[in-house]
């Protein structure tokens, strides 16, 4: 090719390579904002994930053992005398099922009463008086209905008092099988919550060993990414120098196209010396822009390397921290959300069986009050009695005829036997009565005592352990923290870093595959059999002031054949004056 | 108190690195993105330690030197070189300006922050 047309190429080669390197410096910052976003995302993930689950390592090694230790003691002593109490309630249980069936038997007496006075009456209003004692008869009538009417009265309050019996029982029944068994069960529960938290109290010391490792792990990656970063800055310097001396040589060249026709022989040798610079500098750009494209390749590659450890990191993390959530991890027998609830829910079943045990002494309270009444009752009743008996015995039926006459006299006489049953029966009802009496006096002075005693004792037990936990479990932050530990576990799906987002390997690594096969083209043009074999190093002296770095001078020396003269270092290492 | 440095550096990406790694070790960073806008920071207030990038546009590494040690107030203040150039002649120049250290990109972190703190200290 003639060596006007070379130059010419030349000239629309290294515009478009000029072109090109703004793209490279443009990828290589945008690589650089995706990069470092993936880095900082992954850092603050990181870091806070970390933080939780160091805090929440720390605060269960904080636990104080013996503390832990007494407060389970409790609470399976306590478990075990739940037996005791349920014994307890099983005997008021029965006690009151018994006042039940006394109570019924009892209820047989006021029924006959009432029998009786109807009978009466019916016997009274057939006897056949005196006109004298008509107005006699009048008022017996009246006694035996003020009689029938107090029997009444007594009955109603006997239905009372076998229907308050019968609450109690149900009351107690329930206690029996509600709220005891449900105590029973949350504090066999909150038991092995406990368990769990002492087994992972065991295992904290271990997974804080390897939080602290992964964190080491963590630190030594990003100190690799923070390093490997800085290269986006480098290659922008480097793919900047070798711009520039893209610069220099267009200069020449422009001042060589632009050359009016003169001395034949003295234009010759410029274009010469031009096309030998093309050639030399062309070759030094490639190898520039090879070690420039492999140093990036190298850091992009070092840093989604160590995006992928951190992602490693990052999923063992959450490993540790799966441990305290029995919905991820179906081995792990605690959390500090479930041993919340369950504390929460047993302190509620406590209450709701305090409760209920409350109402039971205040209907057996009631209960002996009302059946006191009751039996005083009973009193008042042969009292009506013996009035109606009193008015009777004034009476005296009228002269009848013979045939009649034996009628009359066994109608008195059944009158009298009447009031006779009536006063026996009436006795008995008041002996039953007192003994029922006497028999829910020893219920409540006994069975019932005995359980209300035994229950207070219990819950100022519970209470009390509970309190002394409260006091050095760490509750709120691990409310806190079961909250917080949702909004990070839904950020680490979304935390996965795609190598896909870098431009590296779209538009970097072939731009620079594109600019050294032009370079190598306008190289090509160049008939090398007329020209000297060897690099003229003046052409690259000025070339290499443009350097600033230590890697850079090598490839030049490389290149060039030069001995390489020691001048500096690449390191990090602080150089003191 | 928190250590206050400044960091002067044309390149963005650099500095968001480096306030990164100061930051994240507790000290309290000022940036500027060449001398000459470094200037308007050193207005008498503390600053415990200077790390600068030698090439810049507006005004360079060495020339910011220059300035700050005419300083009254900053004259003692320990400055550092953070910059990719290596060539000892440059080192020289920066010394004779009043440098207290040089350090080449890109940095170790831990490297960069043990060098701080010795020359903080």
């Amino acid at each position: 090719m003639n060596k006007e047309l070379i130059l010419e190429e030349a000239v629309k080669v290294f515009a478009d390579i000029n072109s090109r390197i703004d793209l490279l410096i443009e990828c290589s910052a945008n690589d650089f904002v995706i990069l470092n976003k993936g880095f900082m995302d992954y850092n603050s993930t990181i870091n806070g994930l970390t933080l939780h689950t160091g805090e929440l390592f720390d605060e269960l090694l904080a636990l104080p053992d013996n503390k832990l230790k007494s407060h389970r003691e409790n609470i399976r002593k306590l478990i075990r005398e739940m037996s005791e109490i349920y014994n307890l309630a099983n005997t008021v249980y029965q006690s009151i099922n018994q006042l039940v069936k006394d109570m019924g038997y009892a209820f047989l007496h006021v029924s006959n009463q009432k029998q009786h006075i109807s009978t009466l009456k019916l016997l009274v209003t057939n006897i056949q008086l005196e006109p004298s004692s008509r107005s006699l008869y009048s008022e017996l009538m009246e006694q035996i209905n003020n009689l029938q009417a107090f029997n009444q009265k007594l009955t109603r309050e006997f239905s009372g008092d076998e229907k308050r019996v019968q609450s109690c029982a149900e009351s107690i029944e329930s206690i029996r099988q509600n709220q005891l068994p449900a105590v029973k069960q949350y504090l066999e529960l909150y038991d092995k919550m406990l368990d769990g938290l002492s087994e992972m109290k065991a295992q904290c010391l271990e997974y804080n060993k390897q939080l602290k490792s992964l964190n080491s792990k963590k630190s030594a990656s990003s100190s690799e990414i923070i390093t490997n970063l800085q290269f986006q800055d480098i290659i922008r310097q480097k793919i900047e120098h070798v711009q520039e001396a893209q610069e220099f040589l267009m200069d020449r060249l422009n001042q060589q196209v632009a050359k009016k026709p003169g001395d034949a022989a003295e234009s010759s040798t410029s274009v010469l010396k031009v096309i030998l610079q093309i050639r030399d500098i062309g070759t030094l750009q490639a190898a520039q822009m090879v070690h420039a494209n492999e140093e990036y390749q190298k850091a992009v590659e070092n840093i989604t390397n160590k995006f992928e450890e951190l992602d490693h990191i990052l999923i063992e993390i959450t490993h540790l921290l799966n441990n305290f959530s029995p919905s991820v991890n179906p081995d792990s027998n605690y959390s500090f959300e479930e041993l919340l609830k369950t504390k929460s829910y047993l302190e509620l079943e406590f209450d709701t069986l305090m409760d209920q045990c409350g109402r039971f002494e205040r209907m057996n309270a009631d209960m002996i009050r009302k059946d006191e009444i009751l039996v005083g009752s009973t009193d008042r009743l042969n009292a009506y009695i013996k009035d109606c008996e009193k008015v009777f015995s004034k009476i005296k039926p009228e002269k009848v005829i013979t045939s009649q006459k034996s009628d009359q006299v066994n109608i008195s006489l059944e009158v009298s036997r009447n009031f006779e049953t009536f006063l026996h029966n009436t006795e008995e009802m008041h002996k039953l009565l007192q003994l029922n009496h006497k028999k829910i006096e020893d219920h409540i002075e006994n069975q019932l005592n005995r359980f209300v005693l035994r229950k207070n004792k219990f819950s100022k037990e519970l209470k009390d352990s509970i309190k002394e936990i409260e006091n050095i479990l760490p509750m709120h932050k691990a409310k806190a923290q079961a909250g917080d530990l949702q909004g990070l576990k839904k950020d680490l799906r979304t935390k996965k870093f795609s190598t896909n987002e870098i431009q590296y390997y779209s538009v970097f690594d072939k731009e620079i595959e594109e600019i050294i096969t032009n370079l190598n083209h306008l190289i090509g043009l160049i008939d090398f059999s007329k020209l000297e074999k060897e690099l003229d190093l003046e052409n690259l002296e000025e070339i290499k002031s443009l350097y600033t770095m230590e890697s850079e001078r090598k490839i030049h020396s490389t290149v060039t054949g030069e001995e390489k003269e020691e001048n500096g270092t690449d390191t990090s290492e602080l150089e003191l004056f | 108190m928190e250590k206050k440095i400044l960091f002067v550096d044309d390149s963005e990406s650099i500095r968001e690195i480096v306030n990164f790694t100061l930051v994240n070790e507790g000290y309290d960073v000022l940036l500027s993105d060449n001398g000459k806008n470094a200037l308007t920071h050193l207005d008498g207030q503390e600053i415990n330690l200077i790390i600068t990038d030698l090439h810049m546009p507006e005004m360079n590494g060495i020339e910011l030197i220059k300035e700050i040690r005419q300083m009254p107030k900053y004259q003692r203040t320990p400055i550092l070189f953070l910059t990719t150039e290596s060539q000892t002649e440059k080192k020289m120049e920066a010394k004779n300006a009043g440098a207290t250290g040089w350090i080449v990109k890109p940095f170790v972190p831990a490297k960069l922050l043990a060098a701080i703190t010795k020359v903080i200290r």
